[in-house]
């Protein structure tokens, strides 16, 4: 192979590479529980993260005027309230439904962009005194 | 006799007669003799007519709701209308296997009725007996962890009924059959690779595999695109590609096989690139096995991920085995392997070679960033996922690497003099400036324009290319430039197939563009009779409806859309938005309505209503420009494969001539 080819293959590789590597650690984005984020609270501030949990009973509370919609996500030992205004449909939503909401940490409340409701089959709601872990199981097993 | 007894009898004796199928190739390509051969090759029809048989007591049992079956008491229901029972035997996890294995028995078939015509009593035995192999794996899978058929000792009453989100749309009916056409469809190319690497002939195999990988890249991009309005027909974000890894187990062996079809031009025309089309193809294959691991083992989570289960390890251990059946072969044959000449980058099969690299390693980057959650948790033990962002960033550039390869490669010489490539090259690059200025003028962003820039650049280099050719018959022949015309499209139906796709691909990227970038969404909460004035439009909530529907509940508000501006050209109508409850599922299903126009699509999603009183319902309108277009790509670049395969009547009369001539 002629040199300049070669010096062609390696400027393309270097620039896909920076790109591929780049942008696999700047779009990781963490999958916890409450639980989870408890323990490493400063460690998932202000960057992209997906909660996953059960909707609280009781906490589910929709304004149709600023079409905001509030409520609490649970996996039995911790709770994260949790502000969205408009991705998903909010009559997706139901208490003690598995949810994975997609966005960052604001001081004490997560502010989501993005809903992914499951939309489970089967559907089992947690027990008292389950692990964080066993939620987890719950939540991507109804997937 | 039952329909579930009939299916299990039926699969078991596919199960037996693939593997006797097996035995038979091996001992033909041992010992060489025909009538092993021939054996193979009648099995091959009894397997097929066995799988249909299989597939056929599936659907009786479905139809005439025998809960005592274990797939139709965990997937069907009584109130399934008539068109959902059709459909379910792919709504799942063993129904879309035995679906996946009976369009494998058919393509052998079809293989089998190949022999002694194209294909030759040299690679006949192998051929046949990689494709029972594949067949075996599936059938044992179903036969001893995935059963469709499982005798349910107490039958319910009534079955847990068909996933809604899959009943939701019609479109179930034609995208799985479609992907699976064309996933079971690449097991052909890979046959006749892993034939032709045995018999150790490396040339006479490519023409008729790259016929085969057409045939299956057809039926896959079919597949993506049904797949693309699927999902922006039902899920309701105003979106048709999100990277979910569903989404990228079909696209990868996609590009694997469109780098193929690029390469394996080279090897037909020049005896060039022949371990690259090896690997190309092996690769191509083993990338849908890849996937069908991917969505049904559990590992990685995904919207559309089937249940999770024994079948993953399973998949598993076959994706290694094909990788390392179709790896070994050509570390073996690369040896042998006599390349006819060199290659120079600045040609066609220079720039076909640099093609097929930039969709292989587009590959390599969304198997990458498909596995990469996977790799952090086993290095760290953190649960993460890969978004959208990081695909969509990186498939841009490659994205117009491609589309400027695309417009260059078919210019390039083969024949063509130094000084009119120099000329049409300069006005394709022209047409490019002007594209991107003219995008700029209009204040467009600098992607988008550049999108346009590179539609006009390879709408210039098609069209360079069909005049010079008309103009040079024209003259030569001295007819009118219309017959030359449609003379050339005739008789070079391969070249002017390729054009047709290039130009839906170049259309693709344009509709990708624009409504990517330019998508708007507003919300809104109406009351009755209220009037909501926005992007050219008014939309008044008409009513806040129930309706009980035969297998499901659906809460209707009815709106009418007027249009107030020229913005809001073509949106006039009523809509009907809506929000389906499935009993089988905890929340509701939101249905969009859409209304089309080649300038912009609109896009109602019913989001939330007033339970108790039905007062008040939030909507929300998508405005996204040229959507359109993306779907008239995607049947223009089918038809352009379609054009391709056609048989023409003098196709036809030289390859029956042609079986001796192939070795």
């Amino acid at each position: 192979m002629k040199p300049k080819y070669l010096i062609a293959l390696v400027v393309v590789a270097g620039a896909l590479a920076y790109l591929v590597f780049g942008g696999l650690g700047q779009n990781l984005v963490y999958f916890i529980t409450p639980s989870e984020y408890y323990q490493q609270i400063d460690r998932y501030q202000n960057r992209p993260v997906r909660l996953g949990g059960l909707v609280k009973p009781g906490t589910l509370e929709y304004n149709p005027q600023t079409l905001e919609l509030r409520f609490v996500v649970t996996d039995g030992v911790k709770d994260v309230p949790v502000r969205s205004s408009g991705a998903t449909p909010p009559a997706l939503f139901g208490e003690n439904r598995g949810v994975v909401v997609e966005g960052r940490f604001q001081g004490e409340a997560f502010v989501s962009q993005n809903l992914l409701v499951k939309h489970s089959e089967t559907y089992q709601a947690p027990k008292e005194g389950w692990t964080p872990e066993e939620v987890r199981k719950l939540i991507e097993g109804t997937q | 006799m039952t329909p579930g007894l009939l299916g299990g009898l039926s699969l078991l004796a596919a199960l037996i007669f693939s593997l006797l199928g097996l035995a038979l190739a091996v001992l033909a390509q041992l010992l060489r003799d025909g009538r092993y051969l021939e054996a193979a090759r009648r099995l091959s029809a009894l397997t097929f007519a066995a799988a249909l048989l299989s597939f056929a007591a599936l659907e009786w049992a479905i139809l005439t709701d025998d809960f005592s079956v274990s797939y139709v008491a965990g997937h069907s229901s009584l109130h399934n209308p008539l068109w959902v029972k059709l459909v379910t035997p792919w709504a799942a996890l063993e129904g879309s296997i035995l679906l996946w294995a009976m369009l494998q028995a058919a393509y052998t078939w079809l293989v089998g009725l190949r022999v002694g015509k194209s294909l030759d009593s040299w690679r006949a035995p192998s051929a046949l007996g990689t494709l029972f192999a594949v067949q075996v794996f599936f059938f044992a899978v179903m036969v001893f962890v995935a059963h469709p058929f499982d005798a349910v000792p107490n039958p319910p009453p009534d079955g847990r009924g068909t996933n809604p989100l899959l009943q939701n749309h019609w479109m179930m009916a034609v995208h799985p059959v479609l992907m699976y056409l064309g996933f079971v469809g690449l097991s052909v190319p890979f046959a006749y690779a892993v034939a032709a690497m045995v018999a150790r002939r490396y040339q006479s195999w490519i023409v008729e595999t790259r016929w085969w990988t057409l045939v299956a890249w057809g039926f896959l991009t079919a597949a993506i695109f049904t797949g693309k309005w699927w999902s922006y027909e039902i899920l309701g974000w105003g979106g048709y590609w999100a990277w979910d890894p569903v989404e990228n187990a079909s696209i990868i062996p996609w590009l694997l096989a469109t780098a193929f079809l690029h390469t394996a031009q080279v090897q037909e025309r020049k005896g060039l690139f022949k371990g690259w089309n090896f690997a190309f193809i092996t690769l191509a294959f083993a990338a849908t096995v890849f996937g069908t691991f991917l969505t049904r083992s559990g590992v990685i989570q995904s919207v559309h991920a089937f249940a999770s289960g024994p079948v993953g390890a399973w998949f598993l251990l076959f994706l290694l085995g094909v990788l390392a059946g179709g790896l070994g072969l050509l570390a073996r044959s690369s040896a042998e392997i006599r390349e006819a000449g060199e290659v120079r980058w600045a040609s066609r099969e220079g720039a076909l070679l640099a093609g097929a690299l930039f969709f292989g390693t587009f590959a390599f980057v969304v198997v990458l960033g498909t596995l990469w959650p996977l790799l952090v948790e086993a290095v760290s033990g953190a649960k993460v996922s890969i978004g959208a962002p990081f695909f969509n960033q990186v498939s841009a550039p490659l994205g117009v690497f491609m589309l400027l390869l695309m417009g260059i490669g078919p210019v390039l010489p083969w024949r063509h003099t130094q000084a009119q490539v120099q000329r049409n090259l300069l006005a394709m690059l022209l047409a490019l400036g002007v594209g991107l200025l003219i995008g700029l003028g209009l204040g467009l962003t600098l992607g988008v324009s550049l999108a346009i820039g590179l539609f006009a650049y390879n709408l210039t280099a098609i069209w360079l290319m069909v005049a010079q050719g008309v103009r040079e018959r024209a003259r030569s022949l001295g007819i009118s430039s219309s017959q030359a015309l449609l003379e050339l499209a005739a008789s070079h139906k391969r070249r002017f197939g390729s054009h047709i796709v290039h130009f839906g691909v170049a259309l693709a990227a344009l509709a990708i563009a624009f409504s990517q970038t330019y998508r708007v969404t507003e919300q809104k909460t109406l009351s009755l009779g209220e009037t909501w004035q926005t992007r050219g439009l008014e939309v008044r909530l008409l009513a806040i409806q129930a309706r009980e529907e035969a297998n499901r509940f659906a809460v209707l508000a009815p709106i009418e859309v007027r249009s107030t501006s020229r913005e809001g050209w073509g949106a006039d109508g009523r809509y009907q938005t809506r929000l389906n409850f499935y009993p089988q599922m905890a929340s509701p299903i939101a249905t969009p309505v859409v209304r089309y126009t080649p300038y912009n699509d609109y896009y109602f999603v019913l989001m939330q209503f007033d339970q108790e009183k039905g007062q008040w319902a939030t909507l929300k309108l998508i405005v996204t420009p040229m959507v359109w277009w993306l779907w008239v790509a995607g049947f223009v670049i089918v038809l352009g494969t379609l054009y391709i395969l056609w048989p023409s009547g003098v196709r036809v009369a030289g390859s029956k001539a042609a079986p001796v001539a192939g070795d």
